[in-house]
């Protein structure tokens, strides 16, 4: 066999056949990754847009033609689109404020003077391991309105007790809390390994000039970390838009659905009230969404960038 | 003690009653001739009532085994669901609430027991079959009801001074309310509004006798006047602050009932069981029972919150067996009446209503013969269809809309109007 | 180690200074209080009996164990913690093996359509999950049969793009040299990939598997989906369906279960912070 290959032929084909023969093993590795995408990525995706054109409560042959039905009902259903400005309305009320912190917490971790560095680093970041389920229900239990802990603290200082979760604002407000604790760690981690990789001679030049902490934080850190905050800001955002198990275990999507996310949307229509077809048709509109803020973002952030 | 057996006899289609002549034979003692295992699927409360009459059952139907499995009520309905569609793993009988039997019925989950429960149809309460029943067939046999009357705490209305018989309509209750309110600093009753789940807007709903959708499918409330009165109701306990803001089921609730921070609640003859068993055991003595106030124009003082079915898996291998044991443990008074006794669930079998146990004072309730105020509601329920298959949806959507109207965000009939328009949207109803 | 000396050669006034550094550690203080607070309460409350949970104190006024015994003797809990560990390790195991041949295959390997490939592999990153919910789970339910079984929550992971992009990352740096020096010597491909390029590329397996595991420890969406029935329960889905049945919610055992689940990833994290830290860079810096 080994030496039937090495012969040179002259037909075409074949020898195209011999090149692919020979860099077989970079497409077996690979293949693996195809395959399984094909089968678990591909294929649905397909299946999903031919569901979406249909009515189908799960049955097995009980799938119905309906045309554009879906996607027109979709174009008017305001608790969908709602639950796109809701996950809007979360991702600006936590993500300035989270990336604000994890970098000012990364610069702070990276001094120095500071002690205990590892360990500040691990407790803060400790609330990422955490499942959101349980931490959902920890939190619920914490700022319940009547017994939860956030409100004893905080008449007990003689404020004013917080609606956390019975009021449309305050719910939001809540699952930004989730968030911000559970993923301001992994930005910090992620913000203080990309400044270590900083010149300090950077800084020092900068402080000889004049420059005080803060200028220098704005000028030269925040620029230089443009690209991992870039990053973050858009893990962020597609996580953001992606909620599902934090507002389900904490607010359930209330009050006035009003932290219901596009995923608890299709979750729903899909498996408790049994709209297959509808459930596609909003999960297609959803990617297109996604998508394009994807894009926006980039484009937005790169401008900035040039 | 031979019902069951001649119920069997006559509900038999006739080939099947001339194979098995055994049956009408073996009348008064045991039948062998239905055999097999069958799966019952459930929730605990339930489940423990119904192993209460096994011992009996086993004696009549001694080569039936029964196998139980205990999920809670959202894994039994989502466990139902995956087997329906992937055809695999449902088991014989599940147990259902009126508030999600008619979408597994619309699923073509269940078996047509339209000829086996022909006996029971008059001697169930009437309206119990409405959820049960698609296009004249009948897929399940009710269990129990849940008449609604209303809880009240004595000693809230003697210190307020107010004579709980005075209060004959809802307008009485909401004058009531305020004095209540006035002279003693205790809320009416408990009512959500961030998190309102329309329960009480059903009830006042089905009290007058309709749903959210009228016979034909039709979505009615930003139509039907009456929907207007319950809603408006609701409102105007809102607008005086005459309801305590907690969401149902949750420790604080409780606690308005324990601590006697409520001086009524409207709700459904299981909530006494409760009351008594584990929310507030100690204030027995302090509560009584009466039905509840007439909306103007209506005589009507009954409604239903809940209650259950037993049904019959379409896919079920031996639906002799799994009928034999629905009607042993749902058509017999003996069987109805060990489970009411033991778990509070109010029989919807109507022949029970004449066992003493209806006349027998309850401590609880200040030694009132509290079980013949519902007994009396019951029969006088309406046939209104507040549980239609896409239930489930609709009671989500409406419940926006009240919270929206609880926070004060919009009026009654534009929390109406938008109800009807997002249901309509959604269920693609007219 | 050399910026540590240079930079405390600054010249700053030693009070202000002191001051400066008295409200940094004090802020540095604050949010490690916010960020660990939950934890404690969810430990105290899971110490407590019911209704103390909702008496507003902390501390647990009769700490007693009695939580865990209930959850683990009335609930399938220890089922689905171990369900939870083998789940998540057979699919880390399998992913990061077969991410490490992907990604070696892009790193160390040309063929035709390499570049094209690979820009697609990085374009199936953005396709949201949620697209992929409901005709996934049709097919695990009628193709595949897999509803309650392990499956759907390890084979589609495997098809890992984050993964592969990970491994390729740190296998370009793998000398071409010693891959040629061991074909010379006779070794099959497949034997360089096991013996040599697994071997050296240690840390990243390593960090690559940390991710894969607490991803698989915490999922929640795609499990309470496949896995319907409570005794086939992972962990988040059996505390979960804990608050399902009517009556009073059973947050004494959620919290014990709420325990149980997070404190595995905490001595893991303990054990392996350094490729905690390594994984979750690597994807960020590198790209």
């Amino acid at each position: 066999m080994r030496s039937l290959e090495i012969i040179p032929r002259p037909a075409r084909p074949v020898a195209a056949w011999q090149r692919l023969w020979r860099q077989r093993w970079g497409l077996l590795f690979i293949a693996p990754f195809f395959v399984l995408f094909g089968v678990f990525s591909v294929y649905p995706i397909l299946f999903s847009s031919w569901l979406s054109f249909r009515e189908w409560n799960g049955v097995p042959g009980k799938e119905v033609f309906v045309g554009f039905e879906n996607f027109s009902y979709a174009l008017r259903d305001n608790l969908f689109w709602e639950s796109m400005l809701n996950v809007v309305l979360i991702f600006a009320l936590h993500l300035p404020l989270m990336l604000l912190v994890a970098l000012v917490l990364a610069v702070i971790l990276n001094q120095n003077f500071l002690r205990l560095q590892g360990l500040w680093r691990a407790l803060i970041f400790l609330p990422h391991l955490t499942s959101m389920v349980a931490a959902g229900f920890t939190f619920r239990l914490i700022l319940e309105q009547e017994t939860g802990f956030a409100n004893a603290l905080l008449t007990g200082l003689g404020l004013p007790s917080v609606p956390w979760l019975n009021d449309v604002w305050w719910a939001r407000v809540s699952v930004s809390l989730l968030l911000l604790w559970a993923w301001t760690g992994y930005q910090m981690v992620i913000f203080l390994s990309a400044l270590q990789t900083i010149p300090p001679e950077l800084n020092e030049a900068a402080m000889m000039d004049g420059a005080n902490r803060v200028q220098i934080f704005w000028r030269i850190t925040v620029p230089l970390l443009q690209p991992v905050i870039i990053f973050c800001l858009t893990v962020s955002l597609i996580g953001t838009f992606g909620l599902f198990t934090e507002p389900t275990i904490l607010t359930g999507g209330g009050p006035i659905h009003s932290t219901a996310t596009p995923t608890m949307e299709i979750f729903g229509n899909a498996f408790t009230n049994l709209k297959y077809g509808y459930a596609a048709a909003l999960s297609y509109i959803y990617f297109l969404i996604v998508v394009v803020a994807t894009i926006i973002q980039l484009r937005f952030t790169n401008r900035g960038q040039a | 003690m031979n019902a069951s057996a001649r119920a069997i006899a006559i509900a038999l289609p006739i080939s099947l009653a001339t194979i098995i002549g055994v049956v009408s034979q073996a009348q008064t003692t045991v039948n062998t001739a239905v055999k097999g295992e069958i799966t019952i699927w459930g929730w605990k409360d339930p489940l423990s009532a119904l192993k209460l009459v096994d011992d009996s059952f086993g004696k009549a139907f001694p080569n039936v085994t029964l196998k139980y499995v205990q999920k809670s009520a959202p894994d039994t309905y989502q466990g139902l669901k995956l087997a329906v569609s992937a055809g695999s793993g449902a088991p014989d009988v599940v147990l259902l609430e009126d508030s999600n039997l008619a979408q597994f019925v619309g699923l073509g989950a269940l078996a047509d027991v339209t000829d086996r429960t022909q006996p029971y149809l008059k001697k169930m309460n009437a309206y119990k079959w409405n959820a049960a029943t698609l296009k004249g067939r009948v897929y399940s046999m009710p269990w129990d009801s849940g008449p609604v009357a209303m809880y009240y705490r004595r000693d809230v209305f003697q210190k307020a001074g107010v004579d709980i018989n005075s209060i004959k309509t809802w307008n009485d209750y909401l004058s009531a309310a305020k004095v209540i309110k006035a002279k003693t600093g205790v809320k009416m009753l408990p009512l959500a509004k961030a998190r309102n789940d329309a329960r009480f807007f059903e009830t006042l709903l089905w009290q007058q006798g309709i749903g959210y959708t009228d016979r034909s499918g039709a979505v009615i409330l930003d139509k039907d006047p009456r929907a207007s009165l319950a809603l408006g109701l609701i409102a105007n306990l809102y607008k005086d602050d005459l309801t305590a803001d907690f969401e149902n089921w949750t420790d604080p609730w409780y606690k308005t009932m324990s601590d006697g921070q409520i001086a009524t609640l409207p709700m459904a003859s299981w909530m006494g069981g409760f009351l008594k068993g584990w929310i507030a055991p100690k204030t027995a003595g302090q509560w009584g029972v009466v039905p509840l106030p007439t909306f103007s124009g209506s005589r009507a003082r009954a409604s239903n919150d809940g209650g259950s079915h037993l049904a019959i898996l379409e896919s079920s291998k031996n639906k002799e067996a799994a009928w034999a044991y629905i009607e042993y443990h749902l058509g017999r008074p003996e069987s109805q009446l060990t489970m009411y006794k033991a778990a509070d669930l109010f029989p919807s079998l109507e022949s029970t209503y004449s066992d003493p146990i209806f006349n027998e004072p309850d401590a609880f309730f200040g030694g009132q013969k509290s079980r013949q105020v519902f007994a009396e509601a019951v029969r006088t329920v309406s046939n209104a269809t507040v549980y239609t298959p896409d239930y489930a949806e609709i009671n989500g959507l409406v419940s926006i809309e009240i919270q929206k109207l609880a926070l004060g965000k919009q009026s009654v009939s534009a929390t109406l109007g938008n109800a009807a328009k997002s249901v309509r949207d959604r269920t693609r109803r007219k | 180690m050399t910026r540590r000396s240079s930079s405390r050669a600054a010249p700053r006034p030693p009070l202000s200074q002191h001051l400066v550094h008295g409200l940094i550690y004090a802020f540095i203080v604050a949010i490690c209080v916010f960020t660990t607070f939950p934890f404690i309460w969810m430990l105290f409350s899971s110490l407590k009996p019911l209704g103390e949970i909702f008496g507003q104190g902390l501390l647990p006024a009769n700490p007693s164990l009695e939580n865990f015994r209930r959850l683990f003797t009335e609930t399938p809990a220890l089922g689905a913690l171990v369900r939870s560990f083998l789940i998540a390790l057979t699919a880390t195991v399998s992913s990061v093996f077969f991410c490490a041949l992907g990604g070696y295959g892009f790193a160390k390997f040309r063929f035709p359509g390499r570049g094209p490939l690979f820009a697609l592999m990085l374009g199936t990153m953005t396709v949201p999950f949620a697209v992929m919910l409901v005709p996934l789970f049709v097919m695990m339910r009628n193709v595949f049969h897999w509803i309650d079984t392990p499956w759907p929550l390890i084979v589609p992971g495997i098809a890992n793009a984050f993964g592969i992009f990970f491994m390729r990352q740190y296998m370009v740096s793998i000398s071409d040299e010693m891959l040629d020096a061991a074909r010379i010597d006779g070794a099959s491909e497949w034997q360089i990939f096991l013996r040599l390029v697994l071997p050296t590329t240690t840390p990243a397996l390593a960090s690559l598997g940390i991710i894969f595991f607490m991803g698989s420890w915490n999922n929640y969406l795609w499990p309470t989906i496949v896995l319907r029935d409570p005794s086939s329960a992972t962990l988040p889905v059996l505390i979960a369906s804990l608050q399902g049945d009517a009556g009073r919610t059973p947050y004494d055992l959620i919290m014990a279960a709420s325990v149980v689940s997070t404190l595995p990833m905490l001595i893991v994290f303990l054990l392996l912070q350094r490729f905690f830290y390594a994984g979750i860079t690597a994807g960020s810096v590198k790209g």
